[in-house]
């Protein structure tokens, strides 16, 4: 049998298509199945943008052939949040500013998310070992890095005497980023990007709507606002 | 246009046999599937069929009794590290450092890297140095050759059309022996240049003898043995071993990552490391 059913429980939901069990997961997730969260980079296995758990292991999608996933557990980065609700890796990423264009999340974010799963608290060392399968283009790793190790972390803020600390500790809250030599841009909910110079921004601040200044169309001239 | 490759995934062996068994149908087995799906997509591989060999029973596990450990062909790099560390802890050790992350050791099975026989992967130096027999099944026979028969060039096994790789069967290494595991790449996303498998055996309390697999030299792995007088590796011991390689090796290996003049320089130290390695593991009392 080669074109037939494919049962996948994906994201919590029971889906079933009629596909060619000889395509790429990440052809038919994208393409049959609406969930282009998953993303499509280098289809060679090496990026893992398209990094999906089958019955809770990472997977790169664009070198599994759908009928592997057949009557299978499927979790998407699509399906971390909970209503709106940020799962606490996501939310960890974006408390340490862990990405920029977003293109390699699905795999850095469930990597950590596997990794988190495990029992007890991860070293630096497991963490880096853990999205190592991942190749990011815009950040650099560090935050990446330290993102995953606080989502791994599962004691939060109380010490751990016999875990290496971090490479690299950063305070978790905003004011670094907000002092950087670029402007921060936020998304606004009606849809623009609004972007201000770093001086104007206010210091450390919780994230949510967090101006009350009008709108700019993004690539505006960068005059204090 | 081309139809599509029919995809099966049997649940016995014997539907799997049938299916190989018809020479006239081009046949690619997808074991870990990593090197077959990219080019299948890509249009650079179109056989008639796909036999996925996932689902049949105890192909992707292990069993060892005290002379031997049996890996099913499809096993992935992820159950050699969780269930190998004591009983054939090289394997274990090579499984941890396959480049791409968990992902792709989960994905990455031995079998499929042996029947790939790509000189730069760890797989095929590693089942040499273990000494491993391969089973090769078909609808009418079984047969077993040792791995050093089984690569016979680059990219090119002994197995026969028809045939399927069941298993690797790996002999006990005996219990004073040390093993040692290092290879060179220049990334770390990158394909190992050359691999090089030891295995150290203490003959008195200061001779040793070092057996060393080193792949990524000649289209196949290549092994030699050498005394070593201290348990230390010397620049003597380095000599020896560029001599050694230079006679087993036919002719060097050269692809796009290092040509042959490279390897040449570079396959003798990366074989004394692997034989420090083993005896930093001797030293430590046998904990890779």
């Amino acid at each position: 049998m080669s074109t037939g059913p494919l049962a996948l429980l994906l994201d919590g939901e029971q889906v079933n298509v009629d596909v060619d069990h000889g395509r790429s997961l990440v052809d038919v997730l994208r393409l049959d199945l609406g969930k282009r969260g998953t993303h499509l980079g280098c289809g060679n296995g090496d990026c893992g943008a398209c990094t999906v758990l089958i019955d809770g292991d990472t997977y790169k999608a664009c070198l599994v052939p759908c009928g592997r996933a057949d009557t299978r557990r499927v979790d998407t980065v699509e399906g971390l949040a909970d209503k709106g609700v940020l799962h606490p890796v996501q939310q960890a990423f974006w408390d340490a500013n862990a990405f920029q264009c977003g293109f390699c999340l699905p795999g850095h974010l469930l990597c950590t998310v596997a990794l988190s799963r495990t029992a007890g608290p991860a070293t630096a060392a497991e963490v880096d070992e853990a999205i190592a399968g991942n190749l990011c283009r815009c950040t650099g790793y560090q935050q990446i890095r330290r993102a995953a190790l606080a989502a791994t972390s599962t004691t939060g803020h109380r010490p751990v005497a016999d875990r290496e600390p971090p490479p690299d500790p950063v305070p978790h809250d905003r004011s670094l980023f907000h002092h950087q030599l670029s402007p921060v841009r936020r998304a606004d909910p009606r849809g623009h990007v609004r972007s201000r110079p770093a001086a104007a921004c206010p210091p450390a601040e919780r994230e949510g709507p967090a101006h009350d200044r009008p709108a700019t169309r993004s690539g505006s001239d960068n005059r204090p606002t | 246009m081309r139809a599509r490759a029919r995809y099966h995934a049997p649940t016995e062996l014997a539907a799997a046999l049938d299916l190989v068994a018809d020479g006239t149908v081009a046949t690619t087995v997808l074991g870990g599937a990593t090197v077959v799906m990219p080019r299948l997509v890509r249009g650079e591989l179109a056989p008639d069929q796909l036999l996925d060999l996932v689902r049949l029973p105890g192909i992707a596990a292990t069993a060892s009794d005290s002379g031997t450990t049996r890996i099913g062909a499809a096993t992935s790099y992820t159950t050699l590290r969780r269930g190998l560390p004591e009983t054939v802890p090289l394997l274990a050790r090579l499984a941890a450092g396959i480049t791409g992350g968990p992902q792709i050791q989960n994905h990455g099975t031995i079998g499929g890297s042996a029947c790939h026989a790509n000189p730069a992967s760890d797989a095929p130096t590693a089942l040499v140095a273990l000494g491993a027999q391969m089973v090769l099944v078909s609808v009418d026979a079984a047969r077993t050759i040792s791995a050093a028969e089984f690569f016979t060039a680059a990219f090119t096994t002994s197995r026969r059309d028809g045939e399927l790789l069941l298993s690797v069967d790996v002999p006990t290494s005996p219990a004073g022996d040390s093993w040692g595991y290092v290879k060179l790449k220049r990334s770390e996303s990158s394909w190992p240049i050359v691999t090089a498998a030891a295995q150290v055996t203490p003959r008195t309390a200061t001779r040793l003898v070092a057996q060393i697999t080193v792949g990524g030299a000649s289209g196949v792995p290549v092994t030699i043995s050498l005394a070593l007088q201290a348990s230390r590796v010397t620049a003597d011991d380095t000599a020896t071993i560029a001599d050694l390689l230079d006679g087993a090796v036919d002719r060097w290996y050269s692809d796009d990552l290092a040509d042959d003049t490279y390897r040449r320089r570079v396959a003798p130290v990366v074989a004394g490391r692997a034989v420090e390695d083993a005896l930093r593991t001797l030293a430590e009392g046998h904990h890779t």
